[in-house]
């Protein structure tokens, strides 16, 4: 069962690969859509009445807010913490967690999709992409990493049974990555993708790497139980050893 | 996370700088094994008696492709004399040293991973280091390795890419995959 739906501003693609009885499989897929517009509602900086705004204009105290804006708020300082100030959910002078809250909430729907007895699936939000178990017997899911300057193309596959897969660049949406030490736009690294077992660590340690620009390589490769691929706006193309890449 | 996190030992500099440099031998290629920080013995281990308490030697800085800008080759620095580990060889577990303060290297911290007895990763920060004791730490840790750019139209079940918005995805390459299976 495949469904696409508009959410968070981006396409999200579903493909549920357990053989399942069909309204069995689209009770799930409404569940995963269901969690996505929740999410979108509740932490999008367009939402005029999302958690993340009224925290923003000081309506909404965070140690009052729900158990998820409050889970949001700790990751991201923590990751604030681990990525040396470069992923900054104030890095565009407002609270915006948009850089972890989309995978994140994409890492819950596939643990939930999981949870219900389908293992076997590829959730892909905008990019940011959480594939499970395998898309048929003997297979495993193969995810390609977008060509940075060849829209159709890709530069990577990626292939797996138990992958996140995020991407962060610069060719979709500008230089929209601030380097939250200089205010300025990152402009170094064109595209960074992390690959690792969870979705929301891995979308932003691939926003941060982006941020730091070249000194992003060398903060890749110390990662621990992440991997990357790297393509700089020089194009120059570069990986971690252990990126698991299809032959 | 979910390493396990045994115990932190306290190290010296140069004991930690080895053991990055040491990376590109006892890392291999196979992905297994960088992500191998569970207890218990790793398969994609080399075969063979390799002392259980060493990876093999050849541990210089060059064990790896340089990135762009640093010079390749350059040594690292021999490590002083320190505690050799205990003769059962290495515990399994994650092991970080304290930050630590020596000679020209400022502060060091490394993070190793050992697994069936062999370092099967092992990070680095070069902590407040500058100038050349930076050029020198930062020789030691791992890198990514350079290679060409490919362009590839291979089989693909989805793709990842900086996220797009609604209109763009309409021209995407995960909207034609959509259309192609749907």
């Amino acid at each position: 069962m495949r469904r696409v739906e508009q959410v968070m501003g981006t396409a999200v693609s579903l493909h549920l690969a357990d053989p399942l009885p069909q309204p069995h499989l689209a009770r799930l897929a409404d569940e995963v859509f269901a969690w996505l517009h929740e999410v979108d509602r509740r932490f999008s900086t367009y939402k005029e009445d999302s958690e993340v705004n009224r925290v923003h204009r000081g309506e909404l105290d965070p140690a009052a807010g729900s158990a998820d804006l409050r889970k949001v708020l700790d990751a991201c300082a923590e990751l604030w913490r681990t990525t040396d100030g470069y992923f900054d959910a104030y890095a565009t002078g407002r609270l915006d967690p948009s850089g972890y809250v989309k995978g994140w909430s994409v890492q819950v729907a596939s643990d939930r999709l999981v949870a219900a007895g389908a293992g076997n699936h590829c959730l892909n939000a905008g990019g940011d992409v959480r594939v499970r178990g395998r898309p048929a017997a003997g297979e495993e899911w193969r995810v390609g990493i977008r060509h940075p300057w060849e829209a159709l193309a890709v530069c990577w596959v990626i292939s797996g049974t138990d992958l996140a897969v995020a991407t962060s660049g610069t060719y979709e949406r500008g230089y929209h990555v601030i380097d939250p030490y200089r205010g300025e736009p990152a402009t170094v690294l064109r595209s960074v993708t992390v690959v690792g077992p969870d979705l929301g660590l891995a979308d932003a340690y691939a926003t941060a790497a982006l941020a730091m620009g070249r000194a992003g390589l060398d903060w890749l490769a110390a990662l621990d139980g992440y991997e990357s691929g790297v393509v700089t706006e020089d194009g120059e193309a570069y990986r971690s050893p252990g990126l698991p890449v299809a032959r | 996370m979910r390493r396990a996190v045994l115990a932190v030992i306290g190290t010296v500099a140069g004991t930690a700088l080895m053991v990055g440099a040491k990376l590109g031998t006892p890392r291999p290629d196979d992905p297994a094994a960088a992500t191998a920080t569970d207890d218990g013995p790793v398969s994609s281990a080399p075969p063979g008696p390799a002392p259980a308490s060493a990876p093999p030697a050849a541990a210089t800085a060059s064990a790896g492709p340089p990135a762009p800008g640093q010079s390749p080759g350059r040594p690292a620095p021999a490590p002083p004399p320190t505690t050799p580990p205990a003769a059962g060889g290495l515990r399994n577990g994650t092991f970080t040293g304290n930050g630590a303060p020596a000679r020209h290297y400022e502060v060091v911290t490394v993070t190793i991973t050992v697994s069936g007895g062999r370092i099967t990763v092992a990070n680095g920060s070069c902590g407040n280091a500058s100038g050349e004791s930076r050029a020198i730490c930062a020789d030691a840790m791992p890198h990514l390795q350079q290679e060409t750019l490919a362009k590839q139209n291979a089989k693909i079940a989805t793709v990842s890419g900086a996220t797009y918005t609604s209109d763009a995805y309409v021209s995407s390459l995960q909207s034609a995959l959509d259309r192609a299976k749907a």
